[in-house]
């Protein structure tokens, strides 16, 4: 039997490192990276209660949640892939015409 | 095809549609038509619906069959049904065939009138869709249709007195008939509310249904009472006349057409309408007749010294108007109708000759001169326009109701339904409504004297360029002329011992209930059934006191005005200060200040209102705070709330990480 406990601070903490990435890193590479740190604190969080619903015993609801965590894992890791494919070809645009990577320099958005 | 047309129904639809659809081809096309085109168009359309009118008379009408079209809803809300669905009845045949034939008159003369006007088209477009209103409040069988013609009329009667709205008086005058004409509807609008709040209905049918067997009621003289006010307005009786006489701004035909002959009848046809309601309103009634009279009176009275020939005829309007509702208001309701009908003839028939002088002197003088129209710069016509001369003397005989025109037994038959009735009521309404034929029979023959004979007073240039006019407004004169004389035998007085009363007999069922109560009840406001030796004396007399009347102030009138020096002494008469004629002279010539009272009571104060309503409402509240105040708070608050926008992808990060923080805590607070 798994205590989650642990395991679900290690996973904030994680959350919380991403997240100041992503507000504080000016490179967007950089950004990129701690965007990844956040998405993989929340497949740590699926599979641990996955592993925390399995270790109640094999009935049909167990069961069910314990698969959940697993597919929901898989799924997070794929997107997260296609993601990084999008973002860095988008980084790779945004340098092409800028120069830089620098994400306080674009604020087109605004006009 | 051939034999949908024959059906009674179809026409009927017809009568009023044709000069709907030529008010749509001229309305909407008019302006890249040739003038003859436009002019034809509206012509043809009201001539076929004439025709149409003809034929459904003499072969339904005139039989004693009614003709009605399929009704089909127009409304329903409620327990408030309105059926849209044309009746025509003895009464509203009549009068359709009237509105289409002077109206037909009138479009044929107006071609010859108007030829030179640039909006030829807009004119006849005017005029027609003028024609469709008044079809539609005659031949409609409820009040909410007759409201819908009565409100069209006052559109195309305002369109019509503003047609030259280039000139600003004009449309100033447009905009007098439009506004009182809105006060009378108010009154009207209340009438009907009065009567729908009563009987839960306003078709006539099913009103008389619920009247049959119905006694007088105190809510039935209220409805009259502002049914009343509605006939007041648009029927010019005091105190609600002042639109009629500067309403003569308009085009002359349009005078004759809407300003004498059919719109302004529209009240004198709504009463003899509701006759079943209003028989039970002996009150209203009395009111109506006292109304009538002082109107009948005084519009004579102003009538007698005005220089202006088309204000002369409008004011004999009004007074004429004001016997009809002497009639009316005595319960003799088939006479008020009968006085409507010859009316309608001389009156078209002098305003048209009116418009011919006036006509033959614009070559010269210029269009909208006012000289062209002032009867003391005119004189001895005669030699210039013969036809003229000759069919508006035909009319004045039968404006004046010299023996054996028209006007002689439509009047007498008003006045001597006053005089049989022995009662105050009746000595009031008989001595007022024979004062006022004393000022008909004057202003009839000073007309004609000032216009036709003595000798030319104004622009020689005038005189000599004064051609008769052509022959398209030539015909419509004639036309009406033989009418002016002949329209009277159709009701010839029992008195003349010839039992010959079409006119009659034709209206005799749609005042039957009426008179049935009446003569139940044995009031007063009943009309003789027998003509008996005393009765049939009384008619003599009557008719001899009212013939040597007419005669006599008609010739009266004539020697002095046909005379150059009989006009010069006049002139001088009321000049002078010292004479006892200029004192009166100049209340009326200034129409007893009435305008100048109302101006005073009524248009000042509201004038004044308006303005400091103008002030605070418009130009305090809704002006700066409302608009501009709106606009301010939205500049404002954008100013504040444009600075969250920076573009800077990662501030929106941060507000979207502190939002999904309070969402989270908000979450978690509630769990």
């Amino acid at each position: 039997m798994l205590d989650p406990q642990p395991v679900l601070l290690l996973a904030a903490a994680l959350f919380c490192i991403g997240l100041y990435g992503v507000l504080c890193r000016t490179n967007l590479v950089l950004i990129l990276m701690a965007l990844e740190l956040m998405l993989n604190a929340a497949n740590i969080t699926l599979v641990t209660f996955s592993r925390y619903w399995a270790g109640r015993g094999l009935n049909a609801e167990n069961f069910t949640h314990a698969h959940t965590g697993q597919f929901f894992t898989l799924m997070v890791m794929a997107v997260a892939a296609a993601e990084v494919g999008v973002g860095l070809a988008i980084i790779v645009a945004v340098f092409r015409r800028r120069h830089a990577s620098e994400v306080g320099a674009a604020t087109e958005l605004k006009n | 095809m051939g034999e949908l047309l024959t059906k009674p129904e179809v026409m009927l639809w017809l009568v009023p549609l044709l000069p709907l659809l030529g008010f749509l081809v001229n309305g909407f096309f008019g302006k890249r038509m040739p003038l003859s085109t436009s002019g034809a168009v509206a012509c043809i359309s009201i001539v076929m619906s004439f025709g149409f009118a003809v034929i459904l008379f003499t072969t339904q009408i005139a039989r004693g069959q009614d003709v009605a079209t399929a009704p089909w809803v127009w409304m329903s809300t409620g327990g408030f049904n309105v059926d849209f669905r044309l009746l025509a009845d003895p009464l509203s045949g009549l009068l359709m065939l009237v509105v289409t034939g002077v109206g037909s008159l009138i479009h044929i003369y107006s071609v010859g009138y108007m030829g030179h006007d640039k909006a030829y088209w807009r004119f006849f477009s005017y005029l027609n869709l003028f024609c469709f209103a008044m079809l539609m409040l005659v031949l409609g069988d409820s009040l909410v249709l007759l409201f819908l013609g009565w409100e069209g009329v006052g559109l195309c009667s305002y369109l019509l007195i503003g047609f030259w709205y280039t000139h600003l008086p004009n449309s100033n005058a447009g905009i007098k008939a439009f506004v009182v004409n809105r006060i009378g509807d108010f009154g009207f609008m209340l009438g009907m509310f009065l009567i729908f709040w009563h009987f839960h209905t306003l078709n006539y049918g099913e009103l008389a249904a619920s009247m049959r067997d119905a006694g007088s009621a105190p809510i039935l003289t209220w409805a009259c009472v502002c049914l009343f006010i509605g006939a007041c307005g648009k029927s010019a009786q005091i105190p609600l006349y002042v639109w009629l006489p500067d309403a003569m701004a308009g085009p002359t035909p349009v005078s004759a057409l809407i300003h004498a002959a059919t719109m302004v009848t529209a009240g004198i046809y709504m009463i003899a309408r509701l006759n079943f309601i209003w028989v039970r309103a002996e009150d209203a009634l009395t009111l109506v007749a006292i109304v009538g009279s002082l109107t009948a009176f005084f519009a004579g009275t102003i009538g007698l010294v005005q220089r202006d020939i088309k204000k002369v005829l409008a004011y004999s309007t009004v007074s004429q108007l004001g016997f009809m509702f002497m009639a009316l208001g005595l319960g003799a309701f088939p006479v008020a109708v009968f006085h409507l009908f010859t009316h309608a003839f001389f009156k078209a028939l002098l305003f048209l000759g009116s418009g011919s002088v006036i006509h033959s002197l614009e070559h010269t003088l210029g269009h909208g001169n006012p000289d062209s129209q002032d009867l003391f710069k005119m004189g001895g016509l005669k030699h210039k326009l013969p036809l003229t001369c000759a069919t508006m003397i035909v009319g004045a005989c039968g404006l004046a109701g010299i023996p054996l025109f028209s006007g002689f037994f439509s009047k007498d038959a008003i006045l001597f339904a006053a005089f049989e009735r022995h009662d105050a009521l009746g000595m009031i309404v008989y001595s007022l409504g024979l004062a006022a034929a004393v000022c008909t029979a004057f202003y009839s023959f000073r007309l004609i004297g000032l216009c036709f004979f003595g000798k030319w007073r104004g622009l020689e240039a005038a005189y000599a360029h004064a051609d008769e006019s052509p022959r398209s407004m030539g015909l419509p004169l004639l036309v009406l002329a033989v009418f002016a004389f002949g329209a009277g035998y159709l009701w010839i007085p029992a008195a003349f011992g010839v039992h010959f009363t079409p006119f009659a007999d034709l209206l005799s069922p749609v005042f039957a209930q009426g008179q049935a109560y009446l003569q139940a009840a044995q009031s007063r406001w009943a009309m003789p059934v027998e003509h008996t030796a005393e009765s049939i004396g009384k008619e003599w007399v009557n008719m001899l006191i009212s013939s040597v009347v007419a005669i006599g102030v008609s010739i009266f009138a004539f020697s002095i005005y046909s005379k150059p020096a009989g006009v010069e002494r006049m002139a001088k008469l009321v000049a002078d200060p010292k004479s006892a004629l200029a004192v009166p002279y100049r209340v009326l010539l200034n129409k007893f200040y009435v305008d100048e009272i109302y101006t005073l009571v009524f248009v000042r104060p509201l004038q004044l209102l308006s303005d400091v309503l103008f002030v605070i409402v418009d130009v305090i509240l809704i002006d700066l705070v409302m608009v501009n105040g709106s606009g301010l708070l939205v500049e404002v608050s954008s100013k504040v709330a444009r600075r969250v926008q920076t573009g800077n992808v990662r501030h929106y990060l941060f507000a979207f990480a502190i939002g999904m923080v309070v969402l989270l805590a908000l979450f978690l607070a509630v769990l």
